[in-house]
């Protein structure tokens, strides 16, 4: 299989040219790799080094006007000529296996979207907020690293993953609408084209991020902006947003602040430029509750800040939120039906064949339940389902499992303590996401 | 009152469990193919157990680890293939001062174990014994390495070990301890992940014959449950690091204490403070933005002290590790949060239990106990300042 690596960058020279070395050491033969740099908008003296740059792959590189990654991923797609495509951020540092763990991790399917792994390397950084930052990207490649886990539209990182190439152009590659999150974007479409993703632990790099809250803040308030542009374009999505989540559960000082943000705007801007002063003296305090509480809503202020641009009242948010559709909806039941009883196996190959986004679960004439539909996941495939069934229908489950035999129980399953609490919980949520049977 | 231990796999309890004479209880650990699910407490009637009023028992005591596995079992679900992957390699530290009898055991065990595998190192340190017994223990088993740390104190054979091992990962096991047979493989599979510079293990006592043993079990046990947790800066401040595990059973990853710095030789057995080295090393690497895993399949088992003064001293040793370890992350961290965890600990948790064990409520532990903890406590500063003075003059 050939492979191309694309790397977008923007000025940054000497952080490019330690991911170039390390591509140089990979463990796959250098003879099928291409790695195409796209020059976005570079000012310094990348241009210049690159010239004069000898590697064992071919190394291409191309310049465009400052257009934003998304724009300079899609360039460099275009010109690859490797069947994968694996995009890489300019400081993200390969491991010697990490083009072969791509590779190998496709197994020749179509769908497949490889997510690696971009360890956060922040060694020699102790401050609070390299640290709250690592333990944020921690936190997400914990989730994807569970056997089972159900990918969703925002765990794709454009910084680490692959793809073949001719299903990326397939699904039209990287949107240019957004300045961030295109990468989600994306993700959305490739999960309604029914791809299956998969985390890969050994696509390892190292990626040297500094921590820089000014960049963070920047950062957030482009991302208020490029939510509400996406709500727009998937409203289906609206409940998945930070948005709607802070909107629900944020405490007072933040809605205090978030109403201020619309209504008196210098007031706000003049509080939150005064707890961003203040957050050195409490790291310095060691008080690490204070310090995260203001942090966060030093970054809620400036995600609401987008989402203003782009709403301005809040009436407007209000009802770009309510305008979204109430859950998922129960009624769009497909007619698949797995059945449990014909053997896990057996199931996990219907799903596997279907993938479809919902379906019913039963065992024998027995119903369990059902696999609900949920936007902006990806559709379920054999491998989702045990980790589903140690969920929430466990209760179901044993009860039917006790009913039909498979098991004997010396009490009534309705005795048991454990049970009794799952059961609310379970009729509760099946409401919610099957409707009424 | 002695408590017989049992570990029984869920599937193949038989039909009568006899030879319990002279147990009014006994303490069950049930396992699910190998796996340690759940654990309670049985009462014995006329030396025996029925398997019909056991099972009842278990099912209605047993949570989510224990339904869970059962059904992978009833689908012969096909457990994690991340499991499949080669362990990484490991070193096995037993850290010992005279207890040559308990050493053999132990050893005997580890070598039964992992004697004849080639990516495993078992390596004994000798913390300054006053005889020739622990060596010739050792020497007893050729796959087992001896090596000889002459100035006392349990973190000082600890760091020993992390500068001696050959492997990256390095397995921490009690001299008194006893390894299950999946022991080490469950404490090392999930360094696979490079943030993570330590596992900790499920302890469980092997025998409760004595009051003292009993006492010790209730009062402070090993055990942490049977979920498998992943603790991180943000789930728990470092200042309570005492919830990860506990030394008995840990495993670390060499590379990262080179960079957050190798344990405290003020602190634990065989200094003034007696105990809260392990603690504050999970304190530091939370602190430092390591996470750390709890893994019940890690399982060992422990042997309490067998007399109450041996308890005793035990229990006030854990009050004066944990204040000095406090004290350590005051003057050396500058965490000035522990004082008000401290206070909180005292007049919330430790006081109000001395009231109760003074007026004999229901299950408020022995009042010596609690009195020599809080006494500890008090003590712990002052022996942690005594420590290190004297460290200082042992390195000097």
């Amino acid at each position: 299989m050939t492979v191309s690596i694309i790397i977008p960058t923007h000025n940054r020279r000497p952080v490019l040219v330690r991911t170039l070395d390390s591509l140089a050491r990979q463990t796959f033969p250098a003879a099928q790799l291409e790695v195409i740099v796209v020059l976005d908008g570079c000012r310094d003296d990348t241009l210049e080094s690159l010239e004069t740059y000898s590697a064992p792959y071919t190394l291409r590189f191309i310049e465009q006007d400052h257009r934003g990654p998304g724009a300079a991923r899609n360039l460099g797609a275009k010109l690859a000529n490797g069947e994968l495509l694996i995009f890489l951020d300019d400081d993200i540092e390969a491991a010697p296996g990490f083009v072969h763990a791509h590779v190998t991790a496709h197994q020749g399917i179509y769908h497949k979207v490889v997510i690696g792994y971009s360890y956060p390397n922040l060694a020699r950084q102790r401050s609070y907020l390299s640290l709250e930052l690592q333990g944020w990207w921690e936190a997400m490649f914990q989730l994807m690293q569970q056997p089972g886990y159900r990918f969703r539209y925002n765990d794709m990182l454009s910084g680490n993953f692959s793809i073949s190439r001719d299903f990326f152009h397939h699904v039209g590659g990287f949107s240019a609408n957004l300045s961030v999150h295109e990468d989600y974007e994306l993700g959305m479409r490739l999960i309604i084209a029914g791809a299956m993703f998969a985390f890969e632990t050994a696509a390892l790099g190292v990626h040297h991020e500094q921590a820089d809250l000014q960049r963070i803040i920047n950062r957030k308030f482009q991302e208020g902006i490029a939510d509400i542009r996406l709500g727009r374009m998937y409203p289906e999505l609206i409940p998945t947003l930070l948005a709607w989540r802070l909107w629900k559960y944020s405490l007072l000082p933040s809605k205090l602040l978030t109403h201020l943000e619309f209504t008196q705007p210098h007031l706000a801007d003049w509080i939150a430029a005064t707890m961003m002063k203040a957050l050195p003296r409490f790291e310095a305090a060691h008080m690490i509750g204070t310090w995260r509480r203001i942090l966060y809503g030093l970054l809620g202020y400036w995600y609401w800040k987008g989402v203003a641009q782009e709403l301005n009242t809040l009436r407007a948010v209000q009802e770009f939120l309510t305008g979204a559709p109430a859950s998922p909806q129960p009624q769009k039941q497909e007619g698949l039906i797995i059945d449990l009883s014909q053997g896990l196996d057996q199931a996990e190959r219907s799903l596997d064949e279907a993938r479809p986004s919902s379906a019913k679960l039963c065992y024998g004439d027995y119903s369990i339940g059902c696999l609900p539909l949920q936007p902006g996941v990806e559709r379920w495939h054999g491998g989702h389902l045990m980790p589903f069934l140690l969920g929430e229908p466990l209760f179901p489950l044993f009860k039917t499992l006790a009913s039909q035999g498979v098991i004997q129980l010396p009490i009534s399953i309705e005795e048991i303590p454990f049970f009794q609490e799952l059961e609310k919980s379970y009729l509760a949520q099946q409401e919610q996401t099957c409707g009424s049977p | 009152m002695p408590t017989k231990i049992l570990d029984l796999e869920f599937d193949q309890i038989p039909a009568v469990i006899t030879g319990l004479d002279g147990y009014p209880r006994a303490m069950i650990l049930v396992r699910m193919r190998g796996r340690p699910v759940e654990r309670l407490y049985v009462p014995i009637s006329d030396g025996m157990i029925r398997r019909e009023e056991l099972c009842s028992t278990i099912l209605r005591s047993a949570k989510r680890p224990f339904w869970e596995s059962w059904l992978r079992e009833i689908l012969s679900y096909n457990p994690d293939p991340a499991d499949e992957r080669p362990n990484p390699r490991a070193t096995i530290a037993v850290c010992t001062r005279d207890r040559a009898d308990d050493l053999r055991c132990c050893l005997e065990a580890l070598t039964q174990f992992y004697g004849a595998e080639p990516d495993v190192e078992i390596l004994v340190v000798d913390n300054c014994s006053s005889s020739g017994a622990t060596k010739e223990t050792v020497q007893a088993f050729p796959s087992v390495r001896y090596t000889y740390e002459e100035r006392p104190g349990l973190n000082r054979a600890r760091n020993k070990a992390l500068r001696e091992a050959r492997h990256e990962i390095v397995a921490f096991i009690d001299d008194d301890a006893l390894p299950d047979a999946n022991w080490l493989q469950a404490l090392t599979r999930d360094f696979r992940f490079p943030n993570v510079a330590c596992v900790t293990g499920l302890t469980m006592p092997i025998e409760l014959e004595t009051p003292a043993q009993e006492a010790f079990e209730e009062y402070t046990t090993f055990s942490r449950g049977f979920y498998r947790q992943t603790f991180t800066r943000s789930r728990i401040h470092p200042v309570g690091a005492g919830v990860v595990g506990a030394g008995t059973n840990m495993a670390l990853r060499r590379s990262v204490l080179e960079q957050t710095g190798p344990f405290d030789e003020a602190l634990d057995a065989g200094t003034p403070t007696f105990s809260g080295g392990d603690t504050e090393m999970f304190s530091r690497l939370l602190a430092a933005g390591y996470q750390i895993i709890y893994e019940p399949c890690a399982l060992n088992w422990h042997r309490h002290r067998r007399s109450w003064k041996e308890l005793r001293r035990a229990i006030y040793g854990y009050g004066v590790g944990v204040y000095a370890f406090w004290t350590r992350k005051f003057l050396i961290d500058r965490e000035w949060y522990v004082i008000p965890v401290a206070l909180h600990w005292l007049l919330t948790g430790q006081i109000p239990t001395w009231l109760r064990s003074l007026l004999r409520l229901k299950n408020a532990p022995p009042l010596d106990l609690i009195s020599l903890e809080i006494w500890g406590c008090l003590m712990g500063p002052w022996a942690y300042l005594k420590s290190r003075r004297q460290d200082l003059s042992v390195t000097a």
